[in-house]
């Protein structure tokens, strides 16, 4: 990777200084996010690191929670749905921006990212009351398809369009249907970034609060959500196991992209 | 890892090669935007209109017209304040994120050491951890019994843990920590298309490297940070999660009273009319800015 770079005096490196800091700024970020795995195993009720040994008596209080364990239920029907859904609509549409390039619907289906979160959660409210839509998971499915639509047009657009729509045509030319083409040409060209897509959506639902904290309800309460409202009572480190967990899950999921897709190709972001 | 120079860049327009034939779009195609084009019109537009219908209706109480109803929400001394305190807090995050993610962009890009790689997750991996356990992450380093008291208690800075919880300053670093990889992302972006040429030149011609920066890499870059500081702006006015975590009921947003009036108060008349508010508010200061920004553009161009 220093190949090119390295050659040129100008980019021999950044300055020392820049390195240092770079690093404490990563301790910076990385220190916040991994506290939560000694605090943890604190066998007091403190939320600090622990100083006289070790327990596992938050884990089981985690378990003795029935409602962690049907928030995680919950979380995961409601981004597994969320993410299949997205994916349809949102590679149809993505299939098209790519290949007529329209800009226009490009930046259209984006804007939900852009827009406030809370705003569009008392939208939704608003519209899903008369309709009996708040508080069931139909009415989550239904906002998390939105919010993961963006992700899921622009990831797809991104990969279609990589694609030498040459051999679409030569397919075509040959004799092949469109239907043909576009299983036997397209659909194996666009399977990993179909993957990366799925996973980026389904990330951004599992831990979507803003929006689903007005539609969730006491039987559909997200596991964010889930873990707010216990805090909002008690703080003990019971909500930093449940943080472990969940931080375990993302963890499996960054190793995973990292291994098959490469991470970088991910954060094109909004 | 074949590479590690950040693509961002290249979106979906560059890729595809122009010919004529991609131009026309031909009407069997169209059909496949119809689910995703209904989505976002039954599911998104639509909803907003009902906001808006529902803060243009009259008020039934006072019978006021529409109008008089959303100024007397917008000028009662307390949405004042929430207003001040959102702005205030956007306002900081996005100078502190601009301030601590630049120079962080620019190691990212301009590195050549083997770790860069592992910096870049580290920034952006973030990303993927839910808001919720990030803030919590804060509750256990700034607490009174949190790991920034430990610290400085075992070294005897300080005889008695100090307060920083449930503060401003704590809700700003919380938001920093959450919004951060957005700016970086953005100011990466636009150092990465800048071309290493133009820089090296600036250095033959005897330039050091404090002024090729000044000079030649930061305002190539300036789109970037534009663009990084609005995106951060408009996420920090809308965040809910964070000033209702490290605010402590301290820190009053517009976002955490429409939570309250939707709710709590269950008044979604003014529920409604707060959350134009602040979707006009945080529209307006970014049209301000983007103005602004042209401005500035010309006057340096002329």
């Amino acid at each position: 990777m220093a190949g090119k770079r390295g050659a040129s005096p100008a980019h021999a490196a950044v300055p020392r200084w820049l390195e240092v800091y770079a690093w404490i700024l990563v301790a910076a970020i990385a220190i916040p996010i991994l506290i939560v795995v000694p605090v943890s195993l604190n066998p007091t009720a403190s939320l600090s690191l622990p100083s006289r040994g070790w327990s596992l008596r938050w884990y089981a209080n985690v378990a003795a929670h029935p409602a962690f364990l049907h928030s995680l239920r919950v979380s995961v029907e409601v981004s597994a749905a969320a993410t299949a859904l997205s994916l349809l609509a949102g590679t149809m549409a993505a299939y098209v921006i790519a290949r007529y390039r329209l800009r226009v619907l490009d930046v259209a289906f984006l804007a939900p990212v852009a827009f406030p979160a809370v705003v569009f959660g008392v939208a939704l409210l608003i519209f899903f009351a008369p309709l009996g839509l708040v508080r069931s998971i139909g009415g989550l499915i239904l906002a998390h398809l939105v919010i993961t639509l963006p992700y899921v047009v622009r990831t797809m657009a991104a990969a279609i369009a990589s694609i030498d729509d040459h051999l679409e045509e030569a397919a075509m030319i040959l004799g092949a249907t469109r239907w043909r083409v576009l299983r036997y040409i397209v659909a194996p060209l666009v399977a990993p970034g179909l993957l990366s897509a799925g996973v980026f959506a389904f990330i951004v639902s599992f831990d979507e609060f803003s929006v689903s904290m007005f539609l969730v309800g006491p039987r559909t309460m997200t596991l964010p959500l889930q873990i707010f409202n216990y805090i909002q009572f008690l703080i003990d480190p019971t909500v930093a196991a449940v943080s472990v967990a969940l931080l375990a899950v993302t963890v499996g999921v960054v190793v995973l992209v990292e291994r098959t897709i490469g991470l970088q190709r991910y954060f094109a972001g909004p | 890892m074949a590479t590690v120079r950040p693509d961002f860049a290249s979106r979906t327009r560059d890729a595809a090669p122009s010919r004529p034939r991609g131009r026309r779009t031909p009407p069997a195609a169209l059909w496949l935007l119809a689910p995703g084009l209904g989505v976002l019109g039954v599911l998104f537009l639509y909803p907003l209109a009902r906001v808006v219908a529902l803060g243009a209706t009259a008020d039934p109480r006072t019978l006021g017209s529409p109008s008089s109803a959303l100024a007397a929400v917008i000028l009662s001394p307390y949405v004042w304040r929430l207003t001040t305190t959102t702005l205030a807090l956007a306002c900081w995050t996005t100078l502190v994120a601009l301030a601590l993610g630049y120079p962080m962009a620019y190691y990212l890009v301009r590195s050549t050491s083997r770790h860069r790689y592992l910096a870049f997750i580290a920034v952006l991996a973030p990303l993927m951890v839910s808001i919720v356990v990030r803030t919590l992450g804060w509750i256990m380093v700034l607490g009174t019994d949190g790991l920034a008291n430990q610290l400085l208690l075992a070294l005897r800075v300080v005889s008695r843990p100090v307060v920083w919880l449930y503060t401003f300053g704590a809700t700003v670093t919380g938001l920093v920590h959450v919004l951060l990889p957005f700016m970086v992302l953005s100011i990466m972006a636009a150092l990465a298309r800048i071309d290493p040429q133009v820089e090296e030149s600036a250095r033959i011609l005897g330039a050091n490297r404090w002024r090729t920066f000044r000079h030649v890499t930061l305002p190539l870059s300036a789109q970037g940070v534009a663009g990084g500081c609005a995106l951060v702006f408009s996420l920090a006015m809308g965040s809910y999660v964070t000033p209702a975590l490290l605010g402590g009921g301290k820190v009053q947003v517009l976002a955490t009273q429409i939570y309250a009036q939707m709710l709590e108060i269950v008044d979604w008349r003014t529920g409604a009319l707060l959350s134009l508010y602040l979707a006009g508010l945080t529209l307006l200061v970014l049209l301000a800015y983007a103005l602004l920004l042209r401005r500035a553009e010309a006057y340096r161009g002329g």
